[in-house]
């Protein structure tokens, strides 16, 4: 799509910026409104071209250390569920929200093996544990968003 | 906005707090002043003995899905007892926790002219006056935390905890915040809250008044390089002192990393607060504080997200710090976590 939704959002926040704001000098709340929307869309454009792209990213990954994980010597309860959800199904389409409804489960699930991690002392554990911060990170890092400078 | 009656009733309130037969609200404006109340600022003009007088006051009103008459309570009480001290504050008039006059909780204190607020979006918000105001903003935090908080009127409207439970307190007041509002699950939040708990900070050699949010964005300036105002007492509270001072550290504040609190060298301004505070600063005390700010600020924006999710407080400032600040702070975080050594906190 041309032009992209960072295009079109990037253009609609200096509007706001520019041409909005400074018309409501007079009304101090609302010129505060208009340029945290302003802000909000520089945020949305930023965005919008990669959420699918960081969630892939990360379900990919935490598919991968779930399945690895399963083979470690946690709890068997903990291990089932681990294999089950390294093999569970694929989101239904590339929609941000299926990708997050995939997502969230497994989100939980990381918190509890990362809790199960941090509680054994083993030498074995501390692998698993800096690919758990991996996946942390990578999220992190993805989603970094950058503000304007004024 | 005030409706026409509730003006009315602000003009009542006003001669009562000004022993004034009759009050005319000039010049009333809502004003940026934080999603959590609304803000006006007014004129009240008033006959006094010797003609007409005219002063000027900001009016905090807590919003329709408010249910946290304590909290402005406490935050009046902070007020006033801070006012006349090192510890710049306006005078508060008029505390309503019943919300009678104005249909909700609200409060009214002397407005500050000629001052204000730092742009949190300017990559240079002081200027020239950077070292100057990094000065004030450091002693003042150390003059909060050598202040007796029994000699103030906060022991009255919050509980004064042990100072050995100080850590505990806040960490769990600040993890049911999370439990009750993420909207998602929170993997770095929880592994946070995990090492917290495994890594306790020592006690606090004494207890102070904690002013709970002390930052930029919350104090007015004058231009000319002093801070007039602390301004946002709303989370006030008594603990240990060390954590107003990582909360004011916390990098979300600082436009520039170079600086503490993006305006000050880190080691002048922990002299500052050593010499006005009177308290040691411990490292590994702050380590333990300074990762609790990153979490209570993660507390902060999932709250932000979920009031704004909710419907319940529309604010675009609400979406804004729920998804900004929180992908910053879950950054910082994972950033600290992941290269310190297993289950420490560096």
């Amino acid at each position: 799509m041309k032009p992209s939704f960072a295009h079109i959002l990037m253009g609609a926040a200096g509007a706001m910026g520019t041409q909005v704001a400074p018309r409501l000098v007079g009304d101090p709340y609302a010129m505060g409104q208009a340029s945290i929307v302003g802000l909000i869309m520089v945020l949305v454009a930023q965005e919008a071209d990669r959420a699918a792209d960081t969630l892939s990213l990360e379900t990919v990954g935490m598919r991968a250390l779930f399945a690895e994980a399963a083979e470690a010597p946690l709890p068997e309860g903990l291990r089932r569920r681990l294999a089950a959800m390294a093999d569970a199904p694929h989101a239904a389409n590339f929609t941000v929200t299926a990708l997050e409804a995939t997502a969230t489960p497994m989100r939980e699930l990381l918190i509890e093996l990362h809790e199960a991690l941090e509680d054994r002392p083993d030498e074995w554990a501390r692998p698993l544990e800096a690919k758990v911060w991996d996946i942390l990170k990578l999220g992190a890092y993805h989603r970094e968003l950058y503000l304007p400078v004024l | 906005m005030l409706t026409s009656d509730e003006i009315e009733r602000l003009a009542h309130v006003m001669a009562g707090a000004l022993s004034a037969e009759r009050v005319a609200i000039d010049n009333l404006a809502r004003i940026p002043g934080g999603a959590s109340r609304e803000t006006y600022r007014f004129d009240a003009r008033f006959a006094n003995g010797s003609g007409e007088d005219s002063r000027g006051f900001i009016l905090r009103r807590d919003p329709e899905d408010s249910l946290i008459e304590t909290e402005r309570a406490l935050e009046y009480a902070a007020y006033k007892s801070f006012y006349g001290t090192f510890v710049p504050v306006p005078q508060a008039i008029v505390l309503d926790a019943e919300g009678g006059a104005l249909g909700r909780p609200f409060f009214i204190m002397e407005r500050i002219d000629n001052a204000a607020p730092a742009n949190p979006f300017s990559g240079d918000p002081y200027g020239p006056h950077r070292e100057s105001i990094g000065r004030d903003f450091f002693s003042i935090l150390g003059a909060i935390a050598a202040h007796d908080p029994y000699d103030t009127q906060m022991p009255a409207v919050v509980e004064t905890p042990a100072p050995e439970e100080c850590w505990s307190r806040e960490l769990d007041r600040w993890e049911q915040v999370i439990d009750a509002d993420a909207l998602e699950p929170q993997p770095i939040a929880r592994a946070a809250i995990r090492r917290l708990r495994r890594n306790p900070p020592p006690p606090p050699a004494k207890l102070s008044v904690i002013h709970g949010d002390y930052r930029n964005g919350n104090f007015l300036h004058n231009g000319a390089g002093r801070i007039v105002a602390v301004l946002d007492w709303e989370m006030a509270h008594i603990g240990d002192p060390l954590e107003d001072l990582a909360w004011a550290l916390d990098p979300l504040w600082a436009g520039d990393p170079r600086f503490a609190a993006g305006l000050l060298d880190f080691d002048e301004a922990i002299h500052l607060w050593q010499e006005a505070s009177g308290r040691r600063f411990n490292p590994e005390a702050f380590a333990w504080w300074s990762l609790f700010s990153h979490l209570k600020g993660l507390a902060i924006w999932i709250s932000s997200s979920k009031a704004f999710f909710d419907g319940k407080n529309p604010d675009p400032i609400l979406a804004f710090s729920g998804w900004y600040c929180t992908t910053r702070h879950n950054k910082i975080i994972a950033d600290r976590l992941a290269a310190a050594a297993p289950g420490a906190l560096t």
